[in-house]
């Protein structure tokens, strides 16, 4: 073998070629540092940046929106995890397996599952959101895609729907949403997700570099049970009366807070009429005329009016009663709701005065609840006014009030004449359930003293129990209340043919008020006088309160009523039956037998001897003629008045069967002996007299002188009894 | 001497091959317990999304709109008038 060229070492290559070669080893090197350099160093965080644009996503964490609870801490309102889910058909490997899973997890139908997978769109969307299980079956299927939100929710449907408002757009819209956005929304977190080298995500390589802060929860003052008890009694009332709307608010007049509050509107709740809609209130403003007439001393209730022949002119314009009732004594006007006599007694108080009284009550003036979109209604200056106005405001016309305002207003009169501000809110709380605010109750300003709202107050208590508001009367409790109708406006303004508001608003126990009830409905069908529409709905709603299984009310304070209420009802069956035993012609209960207790309590209890129909005689009972004819429970049909409730509305429909009577001697029907009564309240008075099944008419206010007939007398049931106080202002 | 630079130049290469076969190794591993905490965190949301479910449906089955027809159509109840509601004495002090 023929050997090759010899290869020269490289130490003993010529200098110049090795120094050449290390030049350029050296150049590269410097360049490749200096490359390093400027990459690393000078354009770093420019490329550092791309970099994490290509492999790193960052995407934005929701922060769950704080929930609403009610009173009790039951949700109203809350926000949940849901996955939207979509499908890549041109991903998908077989597509009719992933149609049958479709089907499967998410309830589809086999032609809607086939439009998902065999579909020629590069994407489609589910509208639907599911739940987790949804995401847990479908998750690693190829061409399905899962996407995770937070959705809000409404345990309760639309039960509260106009207080609570609705979340739009991830936005709140109407409502506390609307009202609280900023605090319920939290604020969104971030993250970063590690993509692989096709732009998927890597499974855990997700860092969570700003953590999302989760709204608060708001505590509502509103009672989830109450607010039932309200939507299905409103929900009734349309339903029987044929009205397309209405409204009912409960509130606690001790504190302001609104308990239950419904609108309802052409089947929809979504707008809250209760706070921004106004209307004509009609008779139900006549009581905050009385008020102010008291305040200022421009009269008294036992001051009489006279209402003539149920027609008065003024300025221009004929007011008129249903029936007339001639002259009586304010407290009578109210009760039976005289419009005559109301705006004739409302000529004491100028303009001004006038105005300044509903304005204090808070007429004209939005209430300051935090729901927006609260209306003011409306109360002119009385450089607006005309000459009729003063009349018309009197009786509840040219004057445009919110459910919401005239429901504060007569809790103003049931809680001794403070003006309490509405409250819808009770607490705000921080996601880990620290409260943050609580909001106590707030005093407006004081509208009148206690002793013009009591003097008021046993006047409404009247209303009920003989007046027009008879159908809002309970069994158990005495309720003070007032009835109002009035004419509805149509779109253009003017006043709709045939077209009313009925309303009534009642407070109860009328003793120590618990609960404010205002009910009002739109364009009730046939009967539509406020006694006989929301009258009821008034009472169905207390009752349904006071059976309900936690009611916001303080059952101990009930339960003393009750119990006093209780003992004088058994007191006046004593009597009843003690008369009916002197009727009889059997011994009085005289000498060894014990003494009869007319009065139920210690500090009322009074003895006296038996009664004998020949002991008792009064000149003027006996003068006089007898007892008038009532019906209707107890209702004097004659009395009935005004021009809205004139007559109530158990004695226009009929109501309970009516009594006829001639005194005592007439008929089959059950002697009452009348007790003594002097010295006591109106109220205690009235409500024994009406336990013993009487009926009752007042001279004067205060406590009481006597009575006539006097004591001892034998009555018939439905019988009337005259009852005389002193004119002096009343004492509870 | 040439023997000793091959064996240097093959530990060298061995090593290599080990670091990397670790940081692989690692980094699988890190991978896995990622999904497995994913996991976990699926499973987490899944039963807290059960649990809101059961309180919502606890709710409505408690409420007056689903206990009162109820109460009406299969135990013939109806709500009480106010006169026959008795306020225990048991209440008051």
């Amino acid at each position: 073998m023929k050997p090759g060229p010899r290869r020269t070492p490289v130490l003993d290559r010529p200098p110049v070629r090795r120094r050449s070669l290390l030049v350029l080893w050296l150049l590269a090197g410097g360049f490749l540092l200096f490359r390093t350099t400027e990459l690393q160093i000078v354009q770093g965080q420019e490329w550092r940046a791309l970099a994490e644009q290509q492999h790193r996503a960052r995407g934005e964490v929701a922060a769950p929106r704080g929930s609403i609870l009610d009173r009790s801490g039951i949700p109203l309102a809350l926000s949940h995890e849901a996955f939207r889910i979509g499908v890549a058909p041109h991903e998908l490997k077989d597509r009719d397996q992933v149609s049958a899973q479709l089907m499967e997890v998410l309830g589809l139908t086999s032609a809607q599952a086939r439009r998902l997978t065999h579909s020629d769109r590069r994407w489609v969307q589910l509208p639907d959101r599911y739940p987790p299980v949804a995401r847990e079956a479908l998750q690693g299927t190829q061409g399905v895609y899962v996407e995770r939100e937070l959705r809000r929710s409404y345990p309760h449907s639309d039960l509260a729907r106009g207080i609570l408002g609705a979340v739009v757009d991830e936005n709140g819209s109407g409502g506390i949403e609307q009202e609280l956005e900023p605090f319920l929304r939290g604020v969104p977190g971030s993250r970063i997700v590690a993509r692989d080298s096709e732009g998927r995500a890597i499974p855990g390589e997700s860092w969570v570099v700003a953590a999302p802060v989760p709204g608060g929860d708001v505590v509502l003052t509103l009672d989830r049970d109450l607010q039932e008890i309200a939507r299905e009694a409103l929900e009734n009332a349309l339903e029987e009366t044929g009205a397309r709307g209405g409204d009912l608010i409960v509130t606690d007049p001790r504190s302001g807070e609104i308990l239950a509050m419904v609108s309802l509107k052409d089947g929809s709740a979504n707008n809250l009429g209760g706070i921004n809609t106004p209307y004509e209130p009609g008779s139900t403003l006549k009581s905050f005329t009385v008020a102010s007439l008291l305040r200022m001393d421009r009269v008294s209730m036992a001051d009489s009016v006279d209402t003539a022949d149920g027609r008065w002119r003024v300025a221009g314009r004929t007011i008129t009663d249903v029936s007339a009732v001639g002259k009586v004594s304010l407290a009578h006007a109210l009760r039976v709701s005289s419009n005559v006599g109301i705006a004739r007694v409302a000529e004491r108080l100028s303009p001004e005065e006038q105005f300044e009284g509903l304005r204090d009550f808070g007429f004209g003036v939005p209430t300051g609840i935090q729901l927006p979109g609260e209306a003011s209604g409306t109360l002119r200056n009385p450089r607006a006014w005309s000459r009729q106005s003063p009349a018309s405001l009197a009786i509840g016309y040219e004057v445009a009030v919110t459910p919401l305002q005239m429901t504060m207003a007569y809790g103003a009169l049931a809680n001794g004449g403070l003006l309490m501000e509405p409250r819808i809110l009770r607490e705000l709380r921080s996601p880990d359930g620290r409260v943050l605010e609580r909001f106590e109750p707030r005093v407006v300003r004081r509208v009148v003293d206690p002793v013009v709202a009591e003097e008021v107050n046993q006047a409404l208590v009247e209303a009920v129990e003989d007046g027009t508001g008879t159908r809002a009367r309970l069994a158990s409790f005495a309720v003070a209340g007032k009835s109002g109708t009035s004419r509805a406006t149509g779109p253009g303004g003017g006043y709709e043919v045939g077209a009313y508001y009925s309303s009534f608003v009642g407070f109860f126990p009328a003793d120590d008020p618990q609960l404010v009830v205002f009910v009002k409905l739109d364009r009730p069908r046939g009967v539509y006088y406020g006694g006989a529409t929301a009258a009821p709905v008034t009472r169905a709603t207390m009752e349904a309160v006071l059976a309900a299984r936690r009611p916001p009310l303080d059952r101990r304070a009930l339960a003393a009523i009750a119990r006093s209420q209780e003992e004088a009802r058994v007191e006046a069956v004593r009597q009843e039956q003690e008369a009916q035993r002197v009727a009889r012609g059997e011994a009085p209960n005289v000498g060894g037998s014990p003494p009869l207790v007319l009065a139920s309590t210690p500090s009322t209890a009074r003895t006296v001897s038996a009664l004998s129909p020949e002991r008792s005689p009064d000149p003027l009972w006996e003068a006089r003629p007898r007892p008038r004819i009532h019906v209707a429970g107890g209702v004097d049909a004659a009395q009935g008045v005004n021009g809205g409730d004139a007559i109530s509305g158990a004695a226009r429909e009929g109501g309970p069967p009516g009594v006829q009577g001639n005194g005592p001697a007439s008929g089959s029907k059950p002697v009452v002996g009348l007790p003594d009564l002097s010295g006591l309240s109106p109220r205690t008075a009235a409500r024994r007299l009406h336990a013993a099944g009487l009926v009752v008419e007042w001279e004067g206010q205060g406590l009481v002188r006597s009575t006539r007939p006097a004591p001892g007398a034998l009555l018939n049931r439905g019988d009337t009894v005259r009852v005389i106080s002193d004119g002096g202002r009343s004492r509870r | 001497m040439r023997t000793y630079s091959v064996l240097l130049t093959a530990l060298a290469v061995v090593a290599l091959l080990a670091a990397l076969s670790l940081v692989t190794w690692r980094q699988a591993r890190a991978l896995e317990a990622l999904r497995d905490l994913d996991a976990v965190q699926r499973a987490l949301s899944l039963v807290e999304a059960e649990r809101a479910e059961l309180h919502r449906r606890i709710q409505t089955l408690e409420s007056r709109g689903h206990v009162v027809p109820s109460a009406r159509e299969r135990l013939g109840m109806r709500t009480p008038s106010a006169g026959e509601i008795i306020l225990l004495e048991g209440e008051v002090p």
